[in-house]
């Protein structure tokens, strides 16, 4: 046994980008060698896009080329995405039915809505939660038709309970008894008490109905660009990243096509304030997954832009957060830009005397838990 | 410094970067030399076990990697092969998709297979190895994967783990057999890994059919007994021993009936070895699938 | 009789009763007195002997997904 093929064979800048370039142009791989191949697999399974490389490479008709072990890798991945995407339905129609004496209405979120409205991200996705938005006054009323269903909060102690509550924008999630599955309820799109506020209320004012169920809404094509890009770029957590990014960049080629779309996106924003997610949304897409946002709309003084100075250094962050979370995309300093990243986060979502506590009090609880289950 | 390994084993490459030299040691003990692969190859799984950067020195531990993340907490440095086995079925079981798994031991003879599924404690691994060392070749322990393609069973070439009391039992039963030291403590008690007997790598790739499935079930003190039992009630525990049954939805299901449908099936409860071996031995393949191969 | 629920996922085992039951229903969806005045007569039972027993059997049908009432 001697030193064989491993990630020091792929050189680092390749070994960096080969997820986001093999979804802008599939056809890279064709030329690939055999280290950049199951680095490739390795990288994009991490960041839960190895299905969507699939759908990516199949749409462009290159699967069949793919060499076999990759392939077949690759078809395994695709075949738990198609039962994730028949699973969505029927989990929504359990749901409806548990919510529909209430009568509450309820917007579909993130996977879960382009699921039903058939939407691009739809393809390969991997779900794990269903996401739904239901008015904050009406919080109670749904989670208490939830219990009765048997869905029930598991695994929060207290204080987290009391965090979820007062701090984001859902109760924490509740998990179905049999089933096993998970439902995360929303009642707005960014956290509680926050230095962005949102209205909730605009947000259900242009929902879509969809045409799977004209019972089941979504939010609006620019509403759901927001959200995607509030979530990704405010809360901290960069574990699907690239992902979030790539749904992003999907909608934005798919909505975009329209006629003064990008105008009113940006109008939109400025309206929910949420300039700054979207100012970084359509800089990253457009950077890291060439997508075709116009110059003069990225640049859009309405969007107020960072000074130049923040702006570069975000853009060392975010490069970093955006990597795939893989042992061959990191360096000395993903540490640092992702641990400066969540702190800002929590700065956006909390003032910054309750900050410190709550990042010691999760550092605490996180270590000791882990102490206690390892006894 | 931390070395690469490829293995091959069954259907799947897997390469495996470990800076521990019992896990070195132990792939070069327990697979045959054609299974480690010197070049770069193109690899179904990317694995890890290696050694965590803190304890180091108090209570060294292992840690199993998958695409360079642990799916369970760390083991002590000593289990560090049974640790890298274990995360193999994982590996397999969570994403060869491409088969429906099943939780069984497999058995072969003459092209057909006989699948026991896994119900803790009956000890059909202990069976399986016995046979394995008495006309039977062993194509896996732990996991039946069959083939969407063909409906045959595929070998998964790759070593028997036996606990506690079996150890012993197969050592005095297979004098011959090759052995692990074995590994005191771990969760699953005392654990020893079983060389499979060599037999030439065209023979040990082969496809079986499956012929039989069987519930074994050890009771201690009765002679051995095979009882022909009614096939729903095999459809459904099969089903429910299937880690992606549920994944594959009909498709699953009509593959899971059509096996059991041309199955034999049975009830086998035994105490002695040698009884089962030979109760083993008079098993006939069904008339049907006999005529067709 | 194993049965596979395609819109559900679930797969269930029927005793013979239920299974005889379900297989009839497939084809005719019927009253549960025709129900019980059909497995009776193919038993040569009364109705008293087997009515907790069809309803039970129908109970556990509904249960699992498989049965549901009609307002025809």
């Amino acid at each position: 046994m001697k030193r064989s093929a491993s990630a020091d064979s792929v050189d680092e800048d390749r070994r960096l980008t080969l997820v986001r370039a093999a979804l802008c142009d599939p056809s890279r791989v064709t030329t690939q060698s055999p280290a950049e191949w199951n680095l490739l697999i390795s990288q994009a399974r991490r960041a839960g896009l190895l299905a969507r490389l699939g759908e990516t490479l199949h749409a462009a008709g290159l699967l069949e080329a793919v060499p076999d072990v990759p392939r077949r890798r690759i078809e395994a991945e695709r075949m738990l995405a198609a039962k994730h995407a028949v699973d969505v339905k029927r989990e929504l129609a359990f749901i409806q039915k548990a919510l529909a004496r209430t009568g509450v209405p309820i917007i579909l979120l993130k996977g879960t809505a382009y699921a039903i409205a058939q939407l691009p991200p739809a393809r390969g996705r991997v779900f794990n939660d269903i996401d739904i938005l239901v008015p904050r006054n009406r919080i109670a009323e749904v989670e208490a038709a939830l219990r009765l269903e048997m869905w029930n909060t598991t695994d929060v102690d207290a204080y987290d309970d009391r965090y979820y509550r007062n701090w984001m924008h859902q109760i924490p999630p509740l998990t179905h008894v049999a089933r096993q599955t998970v439902l995360d309820v929303h009642h707005t799109i960014v956290a509680g008490t926050t230095q962005i506020e949102l209205t909730a209320h605009k947000l259900f004012e242009a929902a879509v109905p969809t045409a799977h169920d004209p019972g089941l809404k979504v939010l609006a094509p620019a509403d759901m660009i927001l959200h995607s890009a509030a979530h990704l770029l405010n809360e901290g957590k960069f574990d699907r990243g690239l992902r979030d990014l790539d749904d992003m960049s999907l909608l934005l080629r798919h909505f975009g096509t329209k006629p003064g779309f990008f105008e009113a996106l940006v109008e939109r924003a400025a309206e929910l304030d949420l300039r700054r997610p979207l100012f970084y949304a359509l800089r990253y897409t457009a950077t890291l997954l060439e997508t075709p946002v116009p110059a003069d709309i990225r640049n859009a003084d309405r969007l107020k832009p960072p000074r130049p100075a923040l702006r570069a250094f975000m853009d060392l962050l975010f490069e970093q957060a955006l990597r795939p979370d893989h042992p061959s995309c990191r360096d000395g300093f993903s540490g640092i830009a992702l641990w400066l990243l969540y702190v800002r986060a929590h700065h956006l979502l909390m003032p910054a005397h309750i900050l410190v506590p709550h990042l010691l009090r999760k550092a605490y609880v996180r270590r000791f838990k882990e102490e206690g289950r390892k006894g | 410094m931390s070395i690469a390994a490829i293995l091959r084993t069954g259907p799947f490459v897997t390469r495996i970067e470990t800076d521990i030299s019992a896990i070195t040691h132990g792939l070069r003990q327990l697979y045959a030399p054609d299974q480690l692969l010197m070049d770069v190859e193109f690899s179904d799984f990317d694995v890890a076990v290696v050694r965590p950067l803190l304890r180091r020195w108090y209570r060294p531990q292992a840690t199993f990697l998958f695409d360079g993340h642990p799916p369970f907490l760390p083991l002590p440095l000593a289990h560090a092969v049974p640790l890298l086995e274990w995360g193999l079925n994982w590996a397999i079981s969570l994403h060869a998709h491409e088969y429906l798994i099943v939780h069984a031991a497999v058995i072969e003879r003459d092209g057909f297979a006989a699948i026991m599924p896994g119900v803790p404690g009956a000890g059909k691994s202990t069976l399986a190895s016995a046979l394995a060392h008495r006309g039977w070749r062993i194509l896996s322990d732990e996991l039946a994967l069959i083939s969407f393609e063909d409906r045959r069973v595929v070998p998964l070439e790759r070593p028997i783990n036996l606990k506690n009391e079996s150890i012993e039992v197969i050592r005095r039963f297979a004098p011959d057999a090759a052995f692990s030291p074995i590994f005191r403590g771990t969760s699953k008690g005392d654990v020893a890994l079983m060389r499979p007997s060599a037999g030439g790598v065209a023979c040990r790739s082969q496809r079986a059919i499956p012929a039989w499935i069987i519930f074994p079930k050890y009771i201690n003190g009765l002679p051995a007994e095979l009882e022909r039992k009614r096939k729903a009630q095999f459809l459904l525990t099969l089903a429910s021993n299937a880690f992606n049954f549920s994944m594959h939805g009909r498709r699953g299901f009509e593959l899971m009936a059509d096996i059991v449908d041309q199955c034999e099936c049975f009830r086998f409860s035994y105490a002695e070895l040698d009884e089962a071996v030979e109760i083993f031995a008079g098993l006939r393949p069904p008339e049907r699938l006999a005529s067709r191969q | 009789m194993v049965v596979f629920d395609d819109r559900s996922g679930d797969t269930h085992g029927l005793d013979p009763l239920a299974a005889q039951i379900f297989e009839y229903l497939l084809d005719h969806p019927a009253t549960r007195d025709e129900i019980t005045r059909r497995i009776c007569a193919a038993e040569g039972a009364t109705s008293s002997e087997y009515d907790t027993v069809i309803a039970s059997a129908l109970e556990e049908l509904r249960k699992i997904g498989l049965l549901a009432p009609s307002s025809a």
